[in-house]
């Protein structure tokens, strides 16, 4: 059948049918295109270069791939690809360009938009009249402001009109209101209500007056000769605050404006910084004391976590791998810590180690438990090593599931006639598993357990959940580090804590170290794999 | 290769033929549409808001969006999303949040006009940030102390009592507690802080919170770090006790006193609990005084429609009706005077009275170093686990060199061409957040060598009291300077009075060390400068024309002979500004002083008296 159908077309109209699939082919990818550069421009428009520039890139790849015959097998990659760079590459890249900028709190633009956001404030120079304003408005939409000076004398401006004084009731002004202002004058009509607030996005960018007196409005209650308050001068890098009459000259090692009595302008801008985010996490002595407790609780609780989890998941795989009616249920009951979502169960365990206060209404089953039992209460929220066992404990009751069901797939694929083998030589039960079932299973769950370690080596949910990094180290404060942070929960603090200067710099370095980290401890633990792999072999 | 080529080729007339040709505008980020505006308010506040805002759409044409945001994400958003354009025009914002969104350029100053007068002093002083005025303020608010009338008769007067108090209600069982507080908590303790002498940031000579004056460790905190901890020790206050239980004792009568704000009288009051409001008792150094802090609006500086904004907020809100609205959702004591005047609250007026001792809440920036420091010193304390004053010592330290470490050295750079570094090692290094005193090699006291006239500078915020130091470079003490540019001299001394930023100078080639508390820091900036290798003429920071006084006999002077032929005019600057400046005939900025030099390389002697103010020009030898 489908040799003849595929003749008959080739016989139809081939050279029609393949153009038509490569016009839908291109058609397809422009579409693609269109889309892909509306959004970089989109995100250039907004400053972000980078990514702008990270997805042109990767919009030319998938190009590339659909468009040169030797990569078209490549084609059904291609989405894979371009996710990969634009979520997995490019935020890598930025972590680490930013990690080389003093990107932080008060550092948050760049110097063109950090000047840019403070040209527009203005100010009143000394001896400048202080006016208070009223809008007015004539039938051809023309504005003009109706101005009050601090002695009580009023005047008429328009766009390009100086300043005419107005004497009350003269010159063509209709009655006047409870302020005492005109409702009308010359033909304006005063603006109140919805048309005077609708006239405000207007008006704050008119100017009024001539050229040689010209009159804005500053804010609601005042109107003058205004001026820009902040002046930078490009060629000489200073920065000058026009109304204290303070030169502020532009530092750009550290993106600051700094006078000569060492005071800053409000205002600062991110530059490249070089290393130095990376020596003050080497060298800080705010971070070196912390910093290496924290280091060496987070490999602690990424090999304690794996480690007692899997001995824990083998040990019930084991026992479970019986045929009994019935197992299967007790085997799925055995999963549902798994399938429970992670901050739930989080809470539940928060609760039910609370407290060991003196308040018994408070206090979690374990502790009360235990007082009941030996009248003693470990403190799992406050005693720095408690605090670490309560931590690996929930941790084992959410990862032994999952342990147990791949150890007891693993199981399943050692071939019975090497168990056969061994009981013949005599080998006891203990022997066996420790010589046959454990090497043999580490051949195929090793990489697993090297996922695991990575997975809790940046797991930041439980220990943020469960205690917040709790209790806090004694002597660690920058930011506030606890015995139980790991270094992700360590990073999030430094960047993203709530009510704390952020440091985006800093983090990106020790996100950056941190990824070189488990890079290698990875790298090393595929070294150890491979050693499993040959005793597998020589099975 | 063709067919790449004519693929390419089809491709783009796709693109082209796609690709809107609107395109300029359609793909602009969007802007805030003219006419409208935006408002960021947290959960408690966007449904009064709301209505609010469809009443004003209603009434003027003009649209006004409330959107949700959590307070938190209010002030770490502002900036973020102001900056690409998505921001709100009008933020719900707390006082204290002014110190870091100023720092960030996030906000604008807000002028009240003709309703400033409807404002309470009190939450107009709060949302002051150096001199500007930078929110318009709805409530104000400030803890009290709340007791059990039935437990505890009288309004205790100082904390002593309290803790009398409290021994007897839990010795003869009337209740389980007596006065309570959370052991996480810095901002409720700090009216017992204050109450022994002890206080968060010093101020300076214009009032404002001087950041270089941590008080967290001085006498009087110590001594409330120690009441502190005997009340734990005696098992009155209970570790890991939470705001909710503590609430929940007193509701139930188990406890009979604690410290709270306005925001508990819903609870309190529904619970049926007989309750009092008083002021904060006194310590050694008289009245507790609670933290004031306050709530407003402010106005984002990326906003397109600033006018509006502040029109918005002035000429709508500021009314009777929608002030009444905020406080119905959310009863905070109004800083708006009519509604505070018909309120006739007796419990707001009592948080009022209490709220007259209280100091506003820091809005420093600085301030944000302090929490994590101060809460951590009390949790150590409450749960006994170090010696209160020891906790509270060892976390002002921390605060110290946090802010220290926040700052960066004048200039910058702390590395020579050459890879020196030049410390101070002195007696204030410790207060600096260095190890010990007379520590040539911390990294804290390094000074910053000047960009153009590799002058080593640095300054210090410093505590008062007596001080001594030396230059020491390299960070050993192989090389270091004393008083007279004098290799191994004796130490420079000085004393401060009050808490100054002191500035330290040092000379590479001349090796005079000096500090502004010893000496003025002379130059004579002039039109000779650029010859010098400053960065341009008139420069009264370049130091490379810095008078010096090495011999301490108040004659500032400075040679040079690297100026070409010429007319040049000169003046003395003081301290590195125009501020004080000295022309001819020693006028406070009188005229330039002319000089002539007749030939290249003409020595020249610039020599500035500091009694008379008289600067002289010596051109030759």
């Amino acid at each position: 059948m489908s040799t003849v159908a595929e003749a008959g077309s080739r016989k139809g109209l081939p050279a029609l049918s393949s153009t038509l699939k490569y016009l839908i082919r291109v058609v397809l990818l422009g579409i693609v295109d269109v889309f892909a550069l509306l959004l970089a421009i989109a995100i250039g428009n907004d400053g972000n270069w980078f990514l702008a520039i990270a997805i042109i890139l990767t919009t030319v790849i998938v190009n590339i791939i659909n468009l040169v015959p030797n990569l078209w097998p490549m084609r059904w990659m291609s989405p894979a690809i371009a996710l990969l760079i634009l979520v997995a590459f490019y935020p890598l890249l930025y972590t680490v360009y930013v990690s080389f900028t003093n990107y932080s709190d008060g550092h948050r633009y760049t110097k063109t938009e950090a000047l840019d956001l403070i040209a527009d404030r203005k100010f009143l120079p000394e001896g400048v009249v202080n006016y208070s304003w009223v809008p007015f408005r004539n039938e051809a939409g023309d504005y003009a402001l109706w101005l009050t000076d601090q002695e009580g004398n009023t005047f008429l401006t328009a766009p390009g009109q100086d300043l005419q004084e107005v004497t009350p009731n003269e010159s063509g002004s209709g009655p006047y209101d409870d302020n005492g202002v005109p409702t009308t004058i010359d033909g304006y009509t005063l603006l109140t209500g919805g048309d005077r607030f609708k006239a405000l996005a207007e008006l704050q960018e008119m100017e009024f007056g001539t050229s040689e007196n010209p009159i804005g409005i500053l804010n609601r209650s005042e109107a003058g000769n205004f001026q820009q308050r902040w002046v930078f001068d490009e060629e000489r890098n200073v920065l000058t605050d026009k109304q204290a009459g303070i030169e502020y000259k532009a530092n750009d090692d550290t993106g600051e404006f700094v006078a000569a009595d060492g005071s800053r302008a409000p205002i600062g801008y991110w530059v490249v910084i070089g290393f130095d985010n990376f020596e003050e996490i080497f060298s800080s002595s705010l971070t070196e004391g912390p910093l290496l407790r924290v280091f060496l609780w987070t490999i602690g609780y990424a090999f304690g976590g794996v480690l007692t989890s899997f001995a824990m998941g083998l040990f019930m795989a084991i026992m479970l791998d019986v045929k009994w009616r019935g197992i299967r249920v007790v085997r799925s009951l055995l999963l549902i810590p798994w399938a429970i979502p992670g901050m739930i169960s989080i809470l539940i365990w928060r609760g039910m180690l609370q407290g060991a206060s003196q308040i018994t209404e408070v206090s979690g089953i374990i502790p009360k438990t235990l007082d009941d039992l030996f009248g003693w209460t470990p403190a799992f929220f406050t005693d720095p090593t408690w605090a670490k066992v309560a931590i690996l404990l929930v941790n084992l009751w959410f990862a032994y599931p999952y342990f147990m069901l791949i150890s007891s797939g693993a199981m399943q694929s050692i071939p019975s006639s090497i168990y056969e083998a061994a009981r013949v030589d005599g080998a006891s039960s203990w022997r066996q598993f420790r010589d046959l079932t454990l090497p043999l299973i580490l051949v195929s769950l090793g990489p697993l357990l090297i996922a695991s370690f990575i997975f809790n080596f940046n797991n930041y949910l439980l220990l943020e959940a469960l205690n917040g990094g709790g209790p806090p180290m004694k002597g660690a404060n920058v930011p506030p580090v606890g015995h139980t942070d790991n270094l992700i929960t360590y990073t999030y603090r430094y960047a993203f804590a709530s009510g704390g200067t952020r440091d985006f710099g800093l983090a990106s370095a020790i996100a950056v170290v941190i990824f070189f980290i488990v890079a290698l401890l990875t790298l090393a633990q595929f070294r150890l794999t491979r050693r499993w792999e040959e005793i597998g072999e020589n099975v | 290769m063709k067919r790449v080529l004519t693929s390419l080729l089809l491709l783009v007339v796709v693109v082209v033929t796609l690709v809107p040709h609107t395109n300029t505008a359609s793909v602009k980020p969007a802007k805030a549409q003219d006419e409208s505006l935006l408002i960021w308010a947290d959960a408690t506040r966007t449904p009064p808001l709301t209505e609010l805002a469809a009443q004003f759409t209603e009434e003027y044409g003009i649209e006004v969006t409330v959107q949700e945001v959590a307070m938190g994400e209010i002030r770490a958003q502002l900036p973020v999303a102001g900056a690409v354009g998505t921001g709100p025009d009008i933020i719900i914002a707390a006082h204290d949040w002014i110190g870091e969104l100023v720092l960030n350029g996030a906000v604008v100053p807000i002028n009240l006009g003709d309703k400033a007068d409807l404002y309470t002093e009190a939450s107009k002083k709060l949302f002051t940030y150096n001199g500007e005025l930078y929110g318009v303020p709805y409530a104000v608010e400030n803890v009290a102390f709340f007791r059990n009338p039935e437990l505890v008769p009288d309004a205790p007067a100082t904390f002593d009592d309290v803790k009398a108090i409290t021994e007897e209600l839990v010795s003869s069982g009337q209740s389980s507690y007596g006065f309570m507080m959370r052991d996480e908590d810095a901002y409720h303790s700090y009216p017992i802080i204050s109450a022994f002498g002890g206080y968060v940031f010093g101020l300076d000579e214009n009032g404002n919170y001087n950041p270089g004056d941590v008080g967290l460790d001085s006498e009087g905190a110590l001594a409330a770090a120690s009441w502190i901890q005997e009340m734990a020790a005696a098992g009155y206050f209970v570790p890991e006790m939470n705001y909710d239980q503590i609430h929940t004792l007193f509701e139930t009568g188990e406890a009979a006193m604690f410290i709270t704000g306005p925001w508990a009288l819903p609870r309190i009051r529904e619970s049926g609990v007989p309750y009092a409001i008083s002021d904060i008792p006194a310590g050694p150094a008289g009245p507790g005084q609670p933290f004031i802090g306050g709530q407003g609006f402010m106005i984002s500086a990326f906003s397109e429609n600033q006018l509006l904004a502040e029109a918005f907020l002035l000429d709508f809100m500021t009314a009777e009706e929608p002030m009444k609205a905020m406080y119905d959702a959310d009863p905070r004591p109004p800083a708006f005077i009519p509604l505070l005047e018909t309120l006739n609250d007796p419990d707001l007026v009592a948080f009022q009275q209490a709220g007259l001792a209280g100091v506003p809440q820091p809005s420093i920036p600085e301030m944000t170093s302090v929490w994590g420091s101060w809460q951590t010193a009390l949790q150590l304390t409450i749960r006994q686990e170090q010696d209160g004053p020891v906790a509270f010592t060892e976390a002002s330290a921390q605060i110290r060199e946090l802010i220290a470490n926040a700052g960066v050295p004048t200039g910058g750079e702390t590395t020579g061409e050459g890879g020196e570094i030049v410390g101070l090692p002195g007696t204030f290094q410790a207060q600096l957040g260095c190890a010990n005193d007379w520590a040539p090699e911390c990294e804290n006291t390094l000074m910053a060598v000047g960009e153009d006239d590799g002058v080593w500078a640095a300054s210090f915020e410093l505590q008062p009291g007596d001080y001594e130091y030396k230059v020491a470079l390299n960070g050993t003490w192989d090389e270091n300077y004393g008083a007279g540019a004098i290799p191994g001299g004796d130490n420079i001394k000085f004393s401060l009075a009050e808490a100054t930023t002191v500035v330290f100078l040092y000379d590479p080639v001349s090796h005079w060390v000096t500090d502004s508390v010893n000496s003025l820091i002379v130059t004579a900036p002039g039109s000779y400068q650029a010859a010098l290798g400053c960065p341009g003429d008139w420069a009264p920071d370049c130091l490379l024309s810095w008078l010096q006084d090495a011999d301490a006999d108040g004659i500032y002077e400075m040679t040079t002979d690297k100026l070409p032929a010429g007319d040049y005019e000169v003046k003395a600057a003081i301290n590195q500004t125009w501020e004080v400046n000295y022309g001819a005939d020693a006028a406070r900025d009188g005229a330039n002083i002319p000089f002539n030099v007749p030939a290249d390389n003409t020595p020249v002697t610039f020599s500035f008296d500091s009694t008379t103010n008289v600067l002289t020009v010596t051109v030759g030898s």
